[in-house]
C-alpha cells in the first residue's frame, strides 16, 4: 500500500522555515567573525587554515582574499614576499589590519624581483650577466645588490653598454636582449641577492607595491615595503578613508619614485580623508656614488598631492629623496577640479637629505585656496640642500627646527640654500599663493643663504600684492650666509616685488654680532633689527625684532646666559591659536606646552 | 763576496719569478684567509639622553656590512637591560649599510638601559672566524618635573581675593611644588614679585580670572609648564564658584571658595531638568581656601548642566555647557 504522507503546514514551518531563519540570522554573524590569519613565506602553505602560527598560510594572493571586514593578517617577521609586477592590491577593500608576528626583522613585501644567485653567467672582464627574458622585464627602475643600490652606467654619463660596467657600484641593462650586467671583481663568484624593480610591456611604468583606491578603515603596521612602480612605493589614489600606516619601512624606491603618494585621481574632486602615517622610515635608499651631477634627482618621501583632507604625518624619519622630504602641494593642471590639501598635520618628523644631493625638506605650496589649514609643527628639518616652501594659505608653521642647508652642487637643480621661502611662483594654471600663514617660534640655523626669503619674481607680473598677511613672529634666525647677494649675510629678505602687508615681530637675528645688518626690506637694502623695526612701510608691522646671542646649548636650547628678552616677551597669539587649534596642541619642539602669553623665542621654550 | 754567473742567473730568475707572481700569491693568500670569516661591521652608536616623552625615537645606524665578504647576508638584532623602560624596542636593516633602532618609552618610565645592537653575518665562526659584532649605547630617560600649583590669600583682612581698588590691593601667594626642581619661571613675570621663586606673590590688580604659567625645570634640564588660574572676585562678593573650561568637552575643573570655615559644604551636578546627577564635594571646608574639583562629563550627553554650591547659609549655581 502506498503510504500517503501529508505535511502539516505548521510542521513545515517548525521543521524547515524556523531553522532556515535561524541559519540566515546566524550567517551574517559568522561572516562578521573577525579572524587573525598568519602568513609565512618560509614555512607556510595556502592549504593551511592560517589560524595559528603553526599552520600559516603562504601567499599574498591568499592574503588578499582574507582581507575582509574585521580580519587581521599577520606576516612572519624575517620572511620576504617578492611581487614583481604585482601589488598588495587593497583597492576596494575595507576594515582589516595588516601587521607582523614573531620576532626579528620586519616582514618584507617588495614590488621587486629577487634574482636567482645560481643563474648568473660569467661574461668576461669580471662582469656577469643575467637573462631576464623569461621574466618579461622590459625595463629596470632600480637594481639592488645584497642591500646596496647600484647606478645605471648611463646615469654616470658613461656609454650605455656592458663594457662600461667596471665597478660593483654600477649596472647596465640591455633592454633589447633583456640582460642585466653587473661587475663583481671576480671571475668565479657572481652577484648575490640581486633585487630589481621591473617593468613589462603591459606595465611599462611598473606597478606600486601597495595600491589603494576606494579603500577604507585599514591599519598597516610593522611591514617593510620595497620597490614598486617607476613612480611610487605606496600609492593611495583617492578616494580613501581612515588609512593608518604605522611603524612601517618604505625603501629601495625607483630613482624617480616617491615613497608614499597620497593623491587625487587627476580627473575628479575625490580626496583622501583621515590618512595617518606615523613612525615610519621612508628612505629612498641612496648612496653617495649614485649622487651624480649627470642626472636630475627626483621623488618625494611623503607626497600629499591635490587630494587630501585631514591627515596626520608624525614621527617619521624621511631621508634620501631627490626632490622633497614631505610635500603638501596642490597645483596640477586640473586645478579647478581638484580638492586640494587641507587639514593635514605634519608633526615631529625627522627629515634630511641623507646622501641625496638635492632635496627640499618641506614643500607646502599650491594654487589659490588649495593648500590650506595645514599644521606643520615640531619637525626637525635638517641637513637638506634646498629651501623649504612655506606657502599656501592659512597654514600654521610653529616650533620647527630648520638646520643645515648647504645648497645643491647638482648643476641641473636650483641652488637655493635658504632655510625657507614664502616665494610662490606662476604655473600654467595660475599663480600660487602665500598668504594668511603664521610662521611662529621656529629656529632656522646654519643656512648656506638667507634664513628666510619672502618675495615674488615673475617678469610677466612685476608686483604681487597677494603675498600678504603672513605673520612671522618669535623666530630665531641664526648663522646665515650671503646668498644670493654676496658679501652681506642676512636673516630675512623681503623683496620689493611682494607688495602685500606682512608682519615681522619679535624675531631674533644672530650671526655673531649685535650691530651687523640682518635684513633687506623692500627698497631698504640692509637693515639692522632696530632699523627693520622702524623702516618706512614696515614700522606698523615690524616691531621688537632684535639681535641677541641666544647662547645655544644642546640642540638649539637657549643658553642660561641668554638675554631674558629672548626667554619671554614673544607676542601673545593665544586668541588666534585657540580659534585654530586647541591650546593644548600648541607645544614647543619638545612637546612642552607653550606659554601663549609670553612665549620665549625659537622652537624650544625656555 | 763572489757570485758565480750561474748563481746570479739562477737567483735573478727566482727574484723575477717572485716579483711576477707575488700579486697572485698574495691573492691566493687572501683566498685562504677568506675562509676564516672576517668580522661584520657596525659604526659606533651615540648614547641617547632625553627627557621623558611619548614620542617614538628613531636612531639611524650606519656602517652595517658583512665585512670584506660582501656577498654574505647580515641580520640585525637588539637587546637591552632594563626592558621595562620600553614598550617598543626594535632594530631593522635598511639598504646601503644603514639601519635603525626604534624605541618608545613605556608610560611614565624613567631610568637608563644599555641597548646592544648586533650585526651577524652568515659566514659562521669556523676556524676562529667572527660572524658578529655588537655595539652598545645607553638610553637615559630623565623624568619630567611633577608640579602641583595652588594659591592662598596672604592678608585676608577683608574678603577673599577681593579686588578693592589699587589702593587696597590684596596679596595672593602663588605656589608651585615640584620635588627636585632647580628653577621656576613664572609668567607674566611683571605681575609677581619674584618670578624665579617657587612661591611668588601677586598683588591683585583686577577682578576676574588671571592665568599664570610656571615653567619648572629639574636637575636634568627637563621642563614642565603648568598653569594656574587665580580668580579674583568682584568687590562685595564673598563666595566663588567657577568652572574652567566652559563649554567643556569632557573634563572641567570646578573651583569654589567660601568666606569662612563651614561644617557642611556641597557641590553637586544637576541636569537642566533639575535632577541631581552627582556630588562633587560634600563635607567640611575651610574659608578663603580654593578647592578644586573635577567634573567628568564622560557619563553625560551633551547639553546644559548646573553646578550648585550649597552651604548652610548660601546657595549659588553655575551653568555648565557640555559639548561633545
Amino acid at each position: 500500500m502506498k503510504q500517503e504522507i501529508t505535511y502539516n503546514r505548521c510542521l513545515l514551518t517548525r521543521a524547515i522555515v524556523k531553522p532556515l531563519v535561524l541559519v540566515l540570522m546566524l550567517l551574517p554573524a559568522f561572516q562578521l567573525q573577525a579572524n587573525t590569519y598568519y602568513f609565512s613565506q618560509s614555512a607556510g602553505s595556502d592549504a593551511n587554515n592560517g589560524l595559528t602560527t603553526t599552520t600559516p598560510k603562504k601567499s599574498i594572493g591568499a592574503a588578499l582574499t582574507l582581507m575582509v571586514s574585521g580580519d587581521t593578517i599577520l606576516f612572519k617577521r624575517g620572511d620576504e614576499w617578492y611581487l614583481p609586477l604585482n601589488s598588495l592590491d587593497l583597492r576596494g577593500k575595507s576594515g582589516f589590519t595588516l601587521g607582523a608576528y614573531d620576532s626579528g626583522a620586519q616582514p618584507v613585501i617588495a614590488g621587486m624581483s629577487i634574482l636567482t644567485n645560481a643563474s648568473w653567467s660569467y661574461d668576461g672582464s669580471l662582469r656577469w650577466s643575467y637573462s631576464l627574458s623569461a621574466l618579461g622585464f622590459t625595463d629596470l627602475f632600480r637594481v639592488v645588490v645584497n642591500c646596496t643600490t647600484v647606478l645605471n652606467v648611463s646615469d654616470e654619463g658613461k656609454s650605455n653598454a656592458k663594457t662600461s660596467v667596471t665597478s660593483d657600484s654600477e649596472y647596465y641593462y640591455d633592454k633589447s636582449a633583456e640582460k642585466l650586467y653587473l661587475y663583481t671583481g671576480s671571475s668565479t663568484t657572481g652577484p648575490q641577492y640581486v633585487e630589481v624593480i621591473p617593468a613589462s610591456s603591459s606595465l611599462p611604468q611598473g606597478i606600486s607595491t601597495v595600491l589603494m583606491h576606494n579603500t577604507s578603515n585599514v591599519i598597516i603596521s610593522d611591514i617593510d615595503f620595497r620597490g614598486g612602480s617607476k613612480w611610487n612605493i605606496v600609492h593611495m589614489e583617492a578616494p580613501n578613508r581612515n588609512i593608518d600606516i604605522d611603524n612601517c619601512t618604505m625603501e629601495e624606491a625607483s630613482k624617480w619614485a616617491s615613497g608614499i603618494l597620497v593623491s587625487d585621481t587627476m580627473i575628479s574632486t575625490d580626496y583622501n580623508a583621515h590618512i595617518t602615517i606615523t613612525n615610519c622610515i621612508v628612505d629612498k635608499s641612496f648612496t653617495s656614488f649614485e649622487n651624480k651631477d649627470t642626472f636630475l634627482l627626483s621623488g618625494d618621501g611623503i607626497f600629499c598631492l591635490n587630494g587630501v583632507d585631514t591627515g596626520n604625518i608624525a614621527g617619521n624619519t624621511v631621508l634620501n629623496w631627490g626632490h622633497v622630504g614631505i610635500s603638501l602641494t596642490s597645483y596640477y593642471a586640473q586645478a579647478p577640479y581638484i580638492h586640494g590639501v587641507h587639514h593635514v598635520t605634519v608633526e615631529a618628523n625627522d627629515v634630511s637629505a641623507g646622501n641625496s644631493g638635492y632635496m627640499h625638506a618641506l614643500d607646502v605650496s599650491g594654487l589659490a585656496g588649495l593648500t590650506t589649514y595645514n599644521i606643520i609643527k615640531r619637525n626637525n628639518f635638517h641637513n637638506y640642500t634646498t629651501t623649504c616652501h612655506l606657502q599656501g594659505s592659512n597654514n600654521l608653521f610653529f616650533s620647527n627646527i630648520f638646520n643645515g642647508v648647504i645648497g645643491t652642487t647638482h648643476p641641473g637643480q636650483s641652488f637655493q640654500p635658504f632655510g625657507g621661502d614664502m616665494v610662490p611662483w606662476r604655473r600654467p594654471e595660475g599663480i600660487m599663493e602665500a598668504r594668511d600663514n603664521w610662521f611662529l617660534n621656529n629656529t632656522i640655523a646654519n643656512t648656506g643663504g638667507y634664513s628666510l626669503w619672502l618675495g615674488w619674481g615673475d617678469s610677466a607680473m612685476p608686483y604681487n600684492a597677494n603675498i600678504t598677511n603672513i605673520k612671522i613672529a618669535n623666530n630665531i634666525l641664526y648663522s646665515y650666509a650671503d646668498f644670493p647677494f654676496k658679501g652681506v649675510p642676512l636673516g630675512l629678505d623681503v623683496d620689493t616685488f611682494a607688495t602685500g602687508t606682512n608682519y615681522y615681530r619679535n624675531n631674533n637675528f644672530w650671526n655673531g654680532s649685535s650691530t651687523d645688518v640682518v635684513a633687506r626690506f623692500k627698497k631698504y637694502p640692509y637693515l639692522t633689527a632696530s632699523g627693520l623695526n622702524s623702516a618706512l612701510l614696515c614700522s606698523t608691522y615690524c616691531s621688537n625684532n632684535g639681535q641677541l646671542d641666544p647662547q645655544f646649548t644642546g640642540y638649539f636650547t637657549l643658553g642660561s646666559g641668554a638675554d631674558a628678552s629672548l626667554k619671554t616677551g614673544g607676542i601673545d597669539y593665544s586668541s588666534y591659536i585657540s580659534a585654530y587649534i586647541p591650546l593644548t596642541e600648541f607645544v614647543d619642539y619638545n612637546n612642552v606646552q607653550w606659554r601663549t602669553s609670553t612665549p620665549s623665542r625659537g622652537a624650544i621654550q625656555y | 763576496m763572489q757570485y758565480s754567473k750561474t748563481w746570479l742567473q739562477r737567483h735573478f730568475l727566482r727574484l723575477c719569478a717572485i716579483a711576477l707572481f707575488a700579486p697572485q700569491l698574495a691573492k691566493a693568500g687572501d683566498t685562504l684567509s677568506a675562509r676564516v670569516n672576517k668580522s661584520p661591521t657596525l659604526n659606533d652608536i651615540a648614547d641617547n639622553i632625553l627627557c621623558y616623552t611619548r614620542d617614538q625615537q628613531t636612531i639611524l645606524l650606519h656602517g652595517i656590512s658583512a665585512g670584506p665578504e660582501t656577498w654574505q647576508r647580515t641580520k640585525l638584532t637588539v637587546t637591552c637591560t632594563n626592558a621595562v623602560l620600553f614598550d617598543r624596542l626594535e632594530a631593522n636593516k635598511l639598504a646601503n649599510g644603514n639601519g635603525y633602532v626604534k624605541y618608545h618609552i613605556a608610560s611614565g618610565r624613567a631610568g637608563s638601559a644599555l641597548v646592544t645592537v648586533t650585526v651577524t653575518d652568515d659566514g659562521g665562526n669556523a676556524n676562529g672566524g667572527i660572524n658578529s659584532i655588537s655595539r652598545s649605547f645607553t638610553v637615559t630617560v630623565n623624568p619630567l618635573p611633577l608640579v602641583n600649583t595652588s594659591y592662598t590669600l596672604l592678608n585676608a583682612a577683608g574678603v577673599n581675593g577681593k579686588y578693592a581698588g589699587s589702593n587696597n590691593a590684596q596679596t595672593i601667594k602663588l605656589s608651585a611644588v615640584s620635588p627636585g626642581a632647580v628653577r621656576y619661571n613664572w609668567y607674566p613675570e611683571q605681575l609677581v614679585n619674584n618670578a624665579s621663586s617657587a612661591t611668588p606673590e601677586y598683588y591683585i590688580q583686577e577682578s576676574g580670572p588671571r592665568t599664570f604659567f610656571v615653567t619648572v625645570t629639574n636637575m636634568y634640564g627637563c621642563k614642565t609648564v603648568d598653569s594656574l588660574v587665580v580668580k579674583s572676585l568682584a568687590a562685595g562678593k564673598l563666595y566663588s564658584l567657577s568652572v574652567f573650561p566652559n563649554p567643556v568637552s569632557k573634563n572641567a575643573e570646578v573651583q569654589f571658595i567660601i568666606p569662612h570655615d563651614e561644617l557642611y559644604v556641597a557641590v553637586e551636578v544637576y541636569s537642566a531638568a533639575g535632577s541631581k546627577l552627582s556630588t562633587l564635594y560634600q563635607g567640611q571646608a575651610k574659608g578663603k581656601t580654593p578647592y578644586s574639583l573635577r567634573f567628568d562629563g564622560s557619563p553625560y550627553v551633551a547639553g546644559v548642566y548646573f553646578i550648585k554650591l550649597s552651604t548652610p547659609g548660601h546657595e549659588e549655581g553655575f551653568k555648565l555647557v557640555l559639548a561633545k
